[in-house]
């Protein structure tokens, strides 16, 4: 019998699948939609082919892009971001990586405590998360990011406002301050040229200022996958996860399958969950695995939505409570002087 | 996904599809009608100097969203990403012409389609409605920024089965965008000389 069973390869699973199995457990990590395992070939910069909401690669959908994208149902008129593949929401966020607000923990004391949702915090403390917060930063990295033309308008303004510099990890006040983010840093000729052949690793490493975060990092040209600049877990965790056995002493690679829709958690007659079923996006196959433990880690949306349709129990209330996602912030606002032009899409270092 | 919630949305909303004729009006829906309505979809969100623009009275010297020519890829979108709702596009087509008629039972025009034929601020009111219409809120919600999205993006004049674009994208220069990259010449050092937070 199989140690664990992951549901979902984005941004909790592929870490969680990287820290058990290269403690030498057996890992099998589950993921939905495309495998992702080459970023220059899978990957393009052009917006219709990314975030085409019917066929990009990065909508919520099978591998297979000539079949329609995968249908949720909203109890109300919103939008939210969901993407299949490995990698998951990583893939296309700006490696903007604030911690929460301790605010929204149990053991927040501060004088403003009163200023947060106090009926709906968090069931655990922020002292408690802290030593993972510092792990996976110090994993992926997380680092303070260069400023560019965007980024420097915006600290003007910031600082115009009378806004204070924060200075620590932690979010402590009102303040501004260049972005903690998974991005790695520019070496060599990254981010002081625009010419394609001067921009192939090793020649430029790190963060290439291209601007394409949303379509997928696939920078700098040539670089190994593990080097490419945005920290997605598809580039970062997973190529630890699945040589784990190369580089962690007793550990175990990760067997990762992608295209592997979990479709049911199934329970014994005491409601414990005994084994997952999922369903083979090309050929339709159904698969059922008993292992010892199941790690749901299918994003905020999915993980409640398979809970709650294989009738798992929800004793504490807690199941699709507690909604955290990576949206999208944006400030607008007038300078008093021209700005330029628009020259890429985001910004690398805003926060 | 908002498209396809908006679309689930309607697909359980069949008594008032029905009740409204827009099921109906879909079932018989020509092409030209179709484009008509699309078009005047198009010149509400991205105004141009095309005729649906100034028609609705709303117009710029600009291109806009009849010109950069995505009316085809819109329609065809909207259809095969939504298999459990056939002709998903003529029923949005239905829904904009019935409402329009609710708007104004006269709009006048030339055109084929009664929502193309709407003023600026009429249009805006058809939204209003299905914005107050709880089977047609998601539709309401997703429907600009799907347009908006098919007009800045590149989709008029990139290839599917090449990857790659056939021309230069007209939203490109709307948005004064210099276009796609593999690296900038932008880095500006560190704020402050801060290399790290504690």
């Amino acid at each position: 019998m199989r140690d664990v069973i992951v549901v979902g390869a984005g941004g909790g699973g592929a870490v969680i699948a990287k820290e058990l199995a290269c403690r030498g457990l057996d890992v099998l990590l589950l993921e939905a939609g495309p495998r992702f395992a080459d970023p220059e070939q899978d990957w393009r910069h052009f917006e219709s082919d990314a975030n085409n909401p019917a066929s990009g690669y990065f909508r919520f959908g099978p591998a297979d892009r000539s079949r329609p994208p995968w249908v949720r149902e909203l109890a109300q008129s919103t939008l939210f971001v969901q993407l299949s593949g490995v990698g998951g929401t990583t893939n296309h966020y700006q490696g903007n990586s604030p911690r929460a607000a301790p605010g929204v923990f149990t053991d927040y004391e501060g004088a403003d405590r009163n200023a947060y949702d106090i009926d709906h915090l968090f069931p655990f403390g922020y002292r408690e998360l802290l030593p993972y917060y510092d792990w996976v930063e110090h994993t992926l990295p997380v680092e303070t990011a260069p400023m560019g033309l965007k980024e420097e308008i915006f600290f003007r303004g910031a600082q115009q406002l009378g806004l204070p510099v924060e200075r620590t990890k932690d979010i402590t006040r009102a303040a501004f301050r260049p972005q903690q983010n998974a991005i790695l840093q520019p070496r060599g000729n990254a981010g002081r040229t625009s010419d394609p052949h001067r921009l192939v690793f090793p020649r430029a490493e790190g963060c290439t200022f291209c601007g394409h975060c949303s379509q997928g990092c696939f920078e700098p040209l040539g670089a190994p996958i593990n080097l490419k600049a945005k920290r997605s877990t598809s580039v970062s965790y997973i190529p630890m996860a699945v040589t784990c056995d190369r580089w962690s002493p007793g550990g175990r690679a990760v067997t990762l399958l992608a295209d592997a829709f979990a479709t049911r958690i199934n329970t014994d007659a005491q409601s414990i969950a005994r084994s997952i079923t999922w369903r083979v996006g090309t050929t339709g196959e159904i698969i059922t695995e008993e292992p010892h433990v199941i790690v749901l880690t299918s994003s905020t949306v999915e993980t409640p939505r398979l809970w709650f349709n294989s009738g798992l129990p929800n004793p504490n209330g807690w199941v699709g409570r507690g909604l955290t996602d990576h949206f999208v912030d944006a400030i607008t606002g007038v300078m008093p002087f021209d700005t330029g032009s628009t020259i890429w899409c985001f910004g690398s270092s805003l926060e | 996904m908002a498209l396809l919630a908006a679309a689930a949305a309607l697909a359980r909303a069949t008594d008032l599809l029905t009740s409204r004729g827009w099921v109906q009006a879909a079932e018989v829906a020509t092409p030209d009608l179709l484009h008509d309505t699309f078009n005047g979809l198009l010149a509400f969100i991205v105004p141009g100097p095309d005729d649906y623009s100034v028609a609705q009275g709303v117009s710029t010297v600009e291109p806009g969203g009849v010109d950069i020519g995505v009316t085809d890829i819109l329609l065809a979108t909207l259809d095969e990403t939504t298999p459990f709702l056939p002709q998903f596009s003529a029923t949005v087509a239905g829904i904009l012409n019935g409402i329009a008629l609710v708007v104004n039972p006269s709009p006048g025009g030339t055109f084929l389609s009664p929502f193309a034929c709407l003023s600026f601020a009429e249009k805006a009111a058809v939204f209003q409605i299905m914005d107050g219409t709880d089977s047609l809120k998601p539709l309401a919600g997703v429907l600009p920024a799907f347009v908006a999205f098919f007009c800045y993006s590149e989709a008029a004049v990139f290839d599917p089965v090449t990857r790659s674009l056939t021309g230069h994208p007209i939203a490109w220069d709307l948005s004064s965008y210099q276009g796609v990259s593999d690296g900038r010449n932008e880095f500006l050092g560190y704020f402050e000389n801060r290399r790290e937070v504690r």
